[in-house]
């Protein structure tokens, strides 16, 4: 099967804007751990990677009734992938090119259709609070992170996979602690 | 024949709307509502009648035969053709018109600028709590004016399996003149490529959710939505989605899901919430008239909106919560561990030790079971401790009570117990969850032991067996194996009350 793998970049956050200008899930009681804006976070093209790297003093923590969403501001498909775009949180960047949905890592799919709604919310947000529980437990440390989608093709009827991953673009990438 | 106007002031968007109801049985199926009298309403502000009660739905829609939907792929070729026919002649009609295939879409959504009544209720910001009663509704009504325009009285809406026919009904791929099934698409999924298998897994993830609105949540926001992306052309767009065909296969199955939800009880049930259960949505009916429905008239399917599954109970229900005392007494223990690794294996009982068979006899006098004093409740419960997957087959793991040897297993034999939950046994391993011990699977197989003739002695020389049947694909079984071990397996008798 014919997989590319984009796993999307974090910058680390000491001290500077945490752009919460970027994102409009948060209330005054959320947080925006981890902010990166780009012009573009192209999915099916480039394979970037991108590390979440947080402070000491900043980590991950679950709390009892909050949860950790990564967030992908303002896709827009450009092309549509003929196909599926999966979502894996993992702490292992050689484990990149082996996740399969199966995998504890494996989040859930990119929806792309609920954002197409009028007036819905120009983002897509992503519970990853078990996942984190799932680092924490096996490795203590749920950093470094990394964020993956990986197009996951069509099945064509002569049993090759399409090549067709289609283009989407992001402006940004958030994890947020959200305390409800 | 008696028809009524009435006149509502909804004070919200300052405009008058006339609606014409009737709700007679008898009325002329080509006596559809003249749509002119309803004056567009400017606001996005939403009319919601009060509800209306359960025996006035039952008045109102009567108690027909029951309708069953079924698989697309089991339908027949008249079947597909009168959905074919329904769906031509609700194209036929303006789109002005409450019954017609454009006004019924546009309720899903529209890029159209008439704001007419019920359009754009789908996905209106607020409500994705009602994702799934709110399409339950939706696809009934569409369903009953599809029934009727279609003149087949048994007609439902056939859902697309596609957790095990990932590849779209070629019904729907034909690109023949006048087919109104077909419509420009993924060109992969029109030309009978199969859906990605995570698709498949973000499903099953979201089944294993307890929580209702959780569950729904995670089933509308990845799996859902994928199949939306995945056939795209129309379906990939909420204001166009309900225009392709392949919608109302997908809605169907949607709306299957969530009855095998609840079919999977141990806490799965719907919402008892006042906001959730009160909550009015209008539609219209096969003559054109306004309805509404409620989220507490749409939780039984079967007693509420006559419908079922073909694959599930007409009645779903779980068992009643059982008493708080409940009393398990292990009646016999195979130590020796169990190792499957390909498609079948058989575990034996005759070498391990019954002397709890005999104790339990020796205490309560008796050799056979007594499933039938309701007093008691009594079960036989295999328990399957210590459960370990390395590989999950693609399909199911069958268990039988005393499988004859060299007869292919057959699930709807009397020996057939149940489907070993390899899934959450490899859920709870890998993901970590403290709910539930996580290596431990439970089956009742008190039925078994009952079609058998089984006493408590038969279990000292009781067999178990396995076995691996692969998910279909075109109807065709794809061969698969699985690789699991069972550190031990029991036979218990639960009993409550006394």
């Amino acid at each position: 099967m014919q997989l590319i793998a984009i796993t999307l970049w974090m910058v680390m956050l000491t001290g500077c804007s945490t752009g919460n200008n970027s994102t409009t899930i948060t209330n005054a009681t959320d947080t925006v751990l981890l902010y990166k804006k780009d012009t573009a976070l192209v999915a099916g093209i480039n394979v970037t990677q991108t590390i979440l790297h947080l402070p000491e003093e900043k980590k991950l923590e679950v709390t009892k009734k909050g949860r950790l969403l990564l967030v992908l501001d303002h896709p827009t498909v450009i092309s549509a992938p003929e196909g599926v775009y999966e979502i894996y949180l993992t702490n292992l960047l050689n484990d990149i090119d082996k996740l399969t949905s199966s995998q504890q890592s494996f989040v859930s799919l990119l929806d792309l259709y609920s954002i197409t709604a009028p007036g819905a919310k120009q983002q897509v947000e992503i519970d990853i609070t078990q996942q984190v529980k799932n680092l924490q437990s096996t490795g203590g440390s749920a950093t470094p992170l990394f964020a993956v989608l990986k197009f996951a093709p069509v099945k064509l009827a002569d049993g090759t996979f399409s090549s067709n991953a289609g283009e989407i673009h992001f402006s940004g990438i958030s994890v947020v602690q959200v305390n409800n | 024949m008696k028809s009524y106007v009435f006149l509502f002031v909804t004070l919200l968007c300052g405009s008058i709307i006339f609606v014409g109801t009737s709700d007679n049985k008898d009325k002329p199926a080509t006596s559809v509502r003249p749509i002119t009298d309803i004056i567009e309403c400017q606001s996005n502000a939403f009319y919601s009648p009060p509800p209306i009660s359960n025996e006035e739905f039952q008045r109102r829609f009567g108690l027909e035969p029951m309708k069953t939907r079924k698989n697309v792929n089991a339908l027949t070729q008249a079947e597909i053709n009168a959905i074919k026919v329904g769906l031509l002649k609700m194209k036929a009609l303006p789109y002005t018109n409450p019954t017609s295939f454009g006004y019924q879409t546009a309720i899903h959504g529209t890029n159209l600028p008439d704001n007419l009544q019920s359009w754009n209720t789908c996905h209106r910001a607020g409500e994705g709590v009602f994702f799934l009663a709110w399409h339950r509704m939706y696809l009934y009504f569409f369903e009953r004016i599809l029934r009727h325009k279609s003149g087949r009285a048994d007609l439902t809406l056939p859902y697309w399996d596609y957790l095990t026919d990932p590849v779209l009904p070629a019904a729907y791929r034909e690109n023949s003149p006048g087919n109104p099934l077909y419509m420009t698409r993924n060109a992969a999924i029109n030309g009978g490529g199969a859906l990605p298998a995570s698709i498949i897994t973000a499903f099953n993830n979201s089944m294993a959710i307890v929580p209702y609105y959780t569950f729904q949540s995670n089933l509308n926001s990845g799996p859902h939505g994928s199949v939306h992306t995945s056939v795209n052309g129309a379906m990939a767009i909420v204001n166009t989605a309900a225009v392709d065909p392949v919608f109302w296969l997908h809605h169907s199955e949607i709306d299957r899901l969530w009855e095998v939800w609840r079919a999977m009880c141990n806490g799965r049930a719907n919402p008892v919430d006042a906001t959730w259960l009160n909550k009015s949505y209008v539609f219209f009916d096969e003559f054109g008239n306004q309805v509404s429905l409620t989220g507490s008239q749409v939780v039984e399917i079967s007693a509420q909106l006559n419908y079922r599954y073909d694959d599930l109970p007409s009645f779903p229900g779980c068992p009643p919560a059982r008493p708080a005392v409940v009393r398990r007494d292990i009646l016999i223990t195979r130590e020796s561990a169990v190792q499957l690794n390909g498609k079948r294996q058989k575990a034996d009982f005759a070498r391990e030790s019954s002397t709890q068979i005999d104790s339990f006899i020796r205490r309560n006098n008796r050799e056979a079971f007594n499933f039938s004093d309701a007093s008691t409740s009594e079960r036989l419960i295999m328990t399957f401790e210590g459960l370990a997957v390395r590989q999950m087959p693609e399909g199911v793991v069958e268990v039988y009570i005393n499988q004859p040897d060299g007869q292919t297993p057959d699930f709807r034999s009397i020996h057939f117990v149940g489907l070993l939950d390899l899934f959450s046994a490899e859920h709870h391993t890998n993901h970590h969850f403290t709910d539930n011990p996580a290596d431990e699977v439970e089956l009742d197989a008190t039925k078994v032991a009952e079609a058998l003739g089984l006493n408590l002695n038969s279990l000292r020389n009781a067999s178990v067996s396995f076995y691996v049947r692969g998910a279909t694909l075109n109807r065709i079984e794809v061969g698969t194996d699985a690789e699991f071990s069972i550190r031990r397996i029991k036979f218990s008798l639960e009993r409550s009350g006394n």
